[in-house]
């Protein structure tokens, strides 16, 4: 009897812990980095939520998203929308994002011609911030491992 | 405990728990050794795919082999480290395949029939739907076919290597036959699905040469951007012959022949 009641005691050990880890993820926050202009509004060294727990089916067009070029430290933090999923038909039409057809509201003008469409690959994703640094205008879709959160909201 | 003792004796008892507590040394330590094994493997994927990012196509294998020899049975990694120009890649997709989970291998498998499309092969069996059409389309490619619409299913996304391969294969289809509009449409492709592929600078200087929207003065700041020399001379001068409408504004940036002297 005591055996099996230390192993209910490990076990819950065990689920607070991942428990506390999956909280963490949850609630944690990113903060704005010196001189980030990509999206209008946003004040530098001001933190905002980041759930990490997102699984790759959750992303939703229009969900407000953290993402990273790279793992050093300039291109680690990146703000923006999500504008399309994979499979969605992505052109640029008179300057503006079309997603199957339909104009995508977010972001300034894109300084290219008429192009597309393309179609977003497989586990990927195609985001788009204000001014275009760093978003899918200027990399191309991304990876799902490059996207690090759903922010709670973005001004 | 006690009770144990009385029945097999204290030194029994005590050989069995050094076992037991060497058994579970040797449990942590492997879990560990694995999680380290992962956690490198880990960093070397993302590293391999921040330089795809960027098109960086050297930095992706060489860390995409790093990360395939920390993770064997990883596709992500072996996908990462596979050079497609190298004809050892089939061995390699042939190792990889036989490693990963089941569920995993028609993706290897998409990758498998790329290679024998790029090696001039007509890859045998079926993909998914989406990868099957990029490649039906790559192989009538090679066979010279115009590079029409590439027609993808809607539920079924193509993986994004088949994808770039094929924004590629058609520019370059579209620029050997010198169809205007094909060549326009294939840029766009290539320009919106690869923007720091190396060669887009002058793939966008095509682009806006061939867009009538667009303005003398962009298409000139967009040349600028372009290293000079013969490889920049020739690109305009085709771009020249693609839109004759542009001349006034190539000609001043090309270096005088002397013709007409």
């Amino acid at each position: 009897m005591d055996v099996v009641r230390q192993a209910i005691m490990y076990l819950l050990l065990v689920a607070a812990f991942y428990g506390v880890v999956l909280a963490m993820k949850a609630l944690s926050r990113v903060q704005v980095p010196s001189g980030y202009n990509a999206v209008e509004n946003l004040t530098e060294y001001t933190s905002y939520r980041l759930d990490r727990t997102v699984v790759f089916t959750a992303w939703k067009p229009g969900d407000a998203i953290c993402w990273r070029l790279g793992p050093d430290a300039e291109r680690a933090v990146n703000f923006g929308w999500v504008a399309a999923l994979p499979g969605d038909r992505v052109q640029i039409r008179e300057g503006h994002l079309e997603v199957n057809g339909k104009r995508n509201p977010k972001g300034e003008l894109i300084p290219l011609p008429d192009c597309g469409p393309i179609r977003v690959p497989e586990r990927h994703l195609f985001v788009i911030n204000d001014r275009h640094q760093g978003d899918s205008i200027a990399y191309g879709p991304l990876p799902a491992s490059a996207l690090r959160g759903r922010m709670g909201s973005l001004p | 405990m006690n009770a144990l003792i009385e029945q097999w004796g204290a030194r029994n008892v005590g050989i069995a728990m050094l076992v037991l507590a060497l058994l579970v040394l040797i449990a942590a330590v492997t879990i560990g050794w694995e999680a380290v094994k992962r956690g490198l493997g880990i960093m070397a994927i993302d590293r391999a795919q921040a330089a795809g990012l960027i098109d960086d196509r050297l930095a992706t294998v060489a860390n995409g082999r790093e990360a395939a020899s920390w993770l064997p049975a990883e596709p992500a990694a072996g996908i990462l480290a596979i050079d497609l120009s190298d004809p050892a890649a089939k061995d390699q997709l042939a190792r990889l395949e036989l490693r990963v989970p089941a569920k995993q291998r028609p993706t290897i498998a998409a990758i498998n029939a790329l290679h024998q499309v790029h090696h001039g092969g007509t890859p045998a069996g079926s993909l998914s739907s989406g990868d099957q059409a990029v490649i039906n389309h790559l192989v009538k490619l090679k066979q010279g076919e115009k590079p029409k619409e590439l027609s993808l299913p809607d539920a079924d996304p193509p993986q994004v290597a088949l994808l770039t391969y094929a924004a590629q294969a058609r520019f370059r289809a579209a620029w050997i036959q010198g169809d205007r509009e094909t060549i326009r449409v294939t840029a766009g492709e290539l320009r919106l699905l690869m923007p720091k592929h190396p060669d887009v600078p002058g793939v966008e200087v095509v682009l806006l040469a061939l867009s009538p929207s667009v303005s003398n003065e962009v298409l000139r700041s967009q040349i600028n951007v372009l290293p000079r020399g013969a490889r920049r001379d020739l690109l305009l001068y085709k771009v020249m012959e693609l839109a004759p409408e542009r001349a006034a504004i190539i000609k001043p940036l090309l270096p005088a022949t002397g013709a007409g002297k």
